[in-house]
């Protein structure tokens, strides 16, 4: 089988910063990768340059077979990219807002009419989608942003804290949905700290730290090779050095 | 969409030919600018910002309010046409406030129009070429500039087509193109330049300051002008007669109106002015197109934040003048709740953009009025500020710069990040009144000591103990009224109010009785001025008034501070 994304010895600095160390990555269709690692570990470097919004890297990324650096327009086409409580044109409606995303993406005006009511109904927006988004809520607002990430009905889906703001029921929605994508063939890049969800809804775990991948395999294989705990523990158990539990300790003994 | 956006969008998507050749996507070109242009009809302009009435208030029809504004500006240009000896210093001084106006509203505009850093999110990462995404700004810009420019020419257009004719009208309106293509590319310019000695984030801080200077200009030159204008000298102004004016634009393109109306130029002065009047616009375009551009969208990345490194010298800053404000606060504040007040105020007051912007040009404004007022007087000279040959003057000079402190008064109370004010609701104070008297300080130390110390030094140009007696009654009344005036405004917590007017407040009588008691108190003490003793009563009585309202701030309970509680 080929892979839907290849990465390929991936290096990236800004000035004398290096965030990339030699990534190497091949994603396949159908796959729900959880893409974790600490603040700073290069993840959302990886995420942009996916994305085709960086293009001043080295190395090669090729997403279905195109190279990211040499036709970003046609990978752009690809991908839904849902960035964590993203800016939006906060004075448009949704409706406006979700009309205007789908002509950057080129579809007919009919067909995606059709589909920004259907979408935002399933959400419950519709009684909201002539109004001014200034005035949504956290949750009313992430839920346009993936709205207008799946709107063009793209192979990779690109989530970057997608559940922040949501409330449980539209979290439900939100986990049900990725399954379905993923069981259509959809490679789904689930980016989060919330280790409990990239447990559950991930097949396979990508753990980044310091530029470089600490640890790729399934959850099975992880705790085969880390000791059966939980993702939490195996996440603090490579990328801290003194252990998590130190730090709550210290805390606690502050007050004495 | 109002008709004008669709009217300008309709004209600027004409040349669909050269845009397809260009390799531009139309329906997203198309698609990018109708958003732009209904976001801008939702945004306030510069001169709703400057005067924004109401923070919840949706704005609809920002553009219709933007362009009505530019009739009236263009309006008072009109004066110009009635000054100097020919028609080419007519239209010389008409271009001269035209570029000015147009610079300043640019400026602002700019921060807010170009450089919208969420496009980097919405915008690229769908899949649009850069062509389309330059093209789409390079038109946004051209449409907004119309709608500024086509308002503000058209008095004098249609002035110029009364008194000369319609040929007229279309050399002068050519001529105002070119113009504005010169202004454009004058602020590209200063941007870039901005950008290359500072770092991205000094820049808003820049452009804000440039903006409080812009406004004191514009009200200091239509303070001053008139003034000026009394006096003979401009009323026999003739451009073109000095080697010297080949250096003022707006002089390139009235020579050059001047040609296109069969008016020859006397001298080689004017033949070269007429010239640089084509070629500069023409070698701005280019350098704008060619060459700033590329550069200006690659530092605009910079101010999304793409780099990580960035943030030192922010903190260096920070540092600094948290070092001056905790100076102060140990001298003349009680620790705790008030000395957190004041701090905070003293942080604030010094580096919200918002604050900035709504009070320090009332500073400018008050040194315009003292200008003003100096200028008015002929043969002024400092001997005679003391006694008695106009002493309203020393007093207008001593009473004037209260007007900054009343503005941080008005201010202190607002911010668009209202809801951070929960943190005060949160805290367990006794005396929640202890921060208002730390707010209080910050305003007496921050805008009323260093207008008083600026008297002190106007005073110095002739020591006189009668002089500087009246200098420090004054002071003792004003930190008086400062007190008046906040209780006044009502008792809120610093910064914990989302924007509003007086008016929405229910207390315009309150501001009319205040000021009138303002008018009162210096006219007591002008009355006074001959007995010191009584002015020195006068300010003990002051002084004691203000310790009793300190005091009874200080123990003003929960109950009647007004909180904002719908977080």
């Amino acid at each position: 089988m080929k892979p839907v994304i290849k990465i390929k010895n991936l290096w990236k600095s800004y000035g004398t910063k290096t965030v990339l160390k030699g990534i190497d990555l091949d994603v396949y269709a159908g796959q729900v990768i959880g893409y974790i690692g600490p603040n700073g570990a290069g993840k959302s470097t990886t995420v942009k340059i996916l994305c085709g919004l960086l293009s001043s890297f080295e190395g090669e990324v090729w997403v279905n077979d195109v190279s990211v650096k040499e036709h970003p327009l046609q990978v752009k086409s690809k991908v839904g990219y849902v960035p964590e409580l993203a800016e939006m044109y906060e004075v448009l409606t949704p409706m406006e807002f979700l009309e205007f995303v789908a002509t950057l993406y080129q579809l007919p005006a009919e067909m995606a009419l059709t589909r920004i009511e259907r979408m935002m109904t399933a959400f419950g927006l519709e009684p909201h989608l002539n109004q001014r988004m200034d005035t949504f809520s956290k949750g009313m607002r992430q839920k346009v942003l993936i709205v207008a990430g799946l709107l063009h009905n793209p192979d990779i889906l690109i989530l970057d804290e997608p559940l922040s703001g949501l409330d449980a029921n539209a979290v439900i929605v939100v986990k049900e949905l990725i399954q379905k994508l993923a069981a259509e063939g959809k490679t789904i890049f689930y980016s989060s700290h919330m280790m409990d969800v990239v447990e559950k809804i991930s097949d396979r775990i990508v753990l980044i730290n310091d530029g470089s991948i600490a640890a790729d395999g399934t959850i099975e294989d992880l705790r085969q090779l880390q000791g059966n705990h939980s993702l939490e523990k195996i996440f603090a158990g490579l990328t801290t050095k003194g252990g998590v539990q130190d730090a709550a300790g210290d805390m606690v003994r502050a007050f004495q | 969409m109002n008709i004008f956006n669709k009217a300008l969008l309709w004209v600027f998507l004409l040349p669909r030919a050269l845009y397809d050749k260009l390799g531009v996507s139309m329906p997203q070109l198309r698609s990018i600018l109708t958003v732009k242009l209904t976001m801008d009809d939702r945004r306030p302009g510069m001169f709703q910002q400057l005067n924004q009435q109401k923070a919840n208030a949706p704005v609809t029809k920002a553009t219709l309010v933007t362009m009505g504004f530019s009739v009236f500006i263009g309006c008072s240009f009109l004066m110009v046409f009635f000054l100097g000896s020919d028609a080419v210093t007519h239209v010389g001084l008409f271009f001269a406030l035209f570029m000015f106006m147009l610079s300043v509203t640019l400026i602002s505009d700019f921060t807010q129009v170009l450089i919208d850093v969420r496009d980097n999110q919405i915008i690229l990462p769908k899949p649009v070429s850069d062509r389309t995404v330059v093209t789409a700004r390079i038109l946004h810009i051209g449409i907004h500039m119309s709608k500024l420019m086509l308002p503000m020419a058209l008095p004098a257009l249609i002035l110029v087509g009364i008194r000369v004719g319609p040929v007229s009208v279309i050399a002068l309106l050519l001529c105002v193109l070119m113009a504005t293509v010169f202004s454009l590319f004058l602020i590209n310019a200063m941007y870039l330049l901005i950008l290359k000695f500072s770092s991205p984030q000094k820049f808003k801080q820049i452009i804000t300051y440039l903006q409080i200077g812009f406004a004191i200009l514009f009200y200091g030159g239509f303070q001053l002008l008139p003034r000026l204008v009394e006096k003979d000298s401009i009323g026999t102004l003739a451009l073109g007669n000095v080697y010297g004016h080949i250096l003022l634009p707006p002089y390139w393109f009235a020579a050059f109106f001047g040609l296109l109306n069969g008016i020859m130029p006397v001298s080689w002065v004017g033949w070269a002015a007429a010239i640089l009047a084509v070629l500069a616009p023409v070698a701005g375009i280019v350098l704008v197109v060619r060459f700033f551009a590329p550069l200006f969208n690659q530092k605009l990345s910079l101010l999304s934040g793409d780099s990580p490194s960035t943030s030192k010298p922010v903190e260096a800053n920070a540092k600094a003048s948290g070092k001056k404000a905790n100076y102060w606060a140990q001298w003349i504040t009680r620790p705790g709740a008030e000395r957190m007040g004041f701090l905070f105020c003293q942080k604030m007051m010094a580096r919200s953009r918002e604050f900035k912007l709504k009070v320090y040009p009332s500073i400018g404004y008050v040194v315009v009025l003292v200008l003003a007022q100096i200028l008015r007087q002929k043969n002024f000279s400092f001997d005679n500020l003391e006694y008695q040959t106009q002493p309203g003057n020393m007093f207008f000079i001593m009473y004037a710069p209260f007007l900054v402190s009343l503005g941080a008064i008005g201010q202190i109370n607002n911010t668009n990040h209202f809801k951070a004010s929960w943190l005060f609701n949160i805290t367990p104070l006794s005396h929640p009144g202890a921060v208002l008297c730390g707010t209080i300080k910050a305003i007496l130390v921050g805008f009323l000591l260093p207008c008083v110390a600026m008297t002190v030094l106007l005073g110095c140009f002739r020591f006189s103990p009668a002089l500087f007696l009246q200098i420090g009654v004054a002071c003792c009344v004003q930190v008086a009224l400062v007190y008046v005036f906040f209780w006044g405004q009502g008792l809120m917590f610093p910064f914990s109010q989302p924007p509003q007017t007086a008016a929405q407040r229910g207390s315009i009588l309150v501001n009319m009785v205040l000021m009138l008691l303002l008018g009162a108190c210096g006219l007591l003490h002008y009355a006074l001025r001959n007995h010191w003793w009584a002015c020195v009563l006068l300010a003990v009585a002051a002084v004691g008034a203000a310790v009793a309202m300190h005091k009874k701030t200080y123990h003003v309970p929960w109950k009647r501070i007004k909180l904002y509680s719908d977080f």
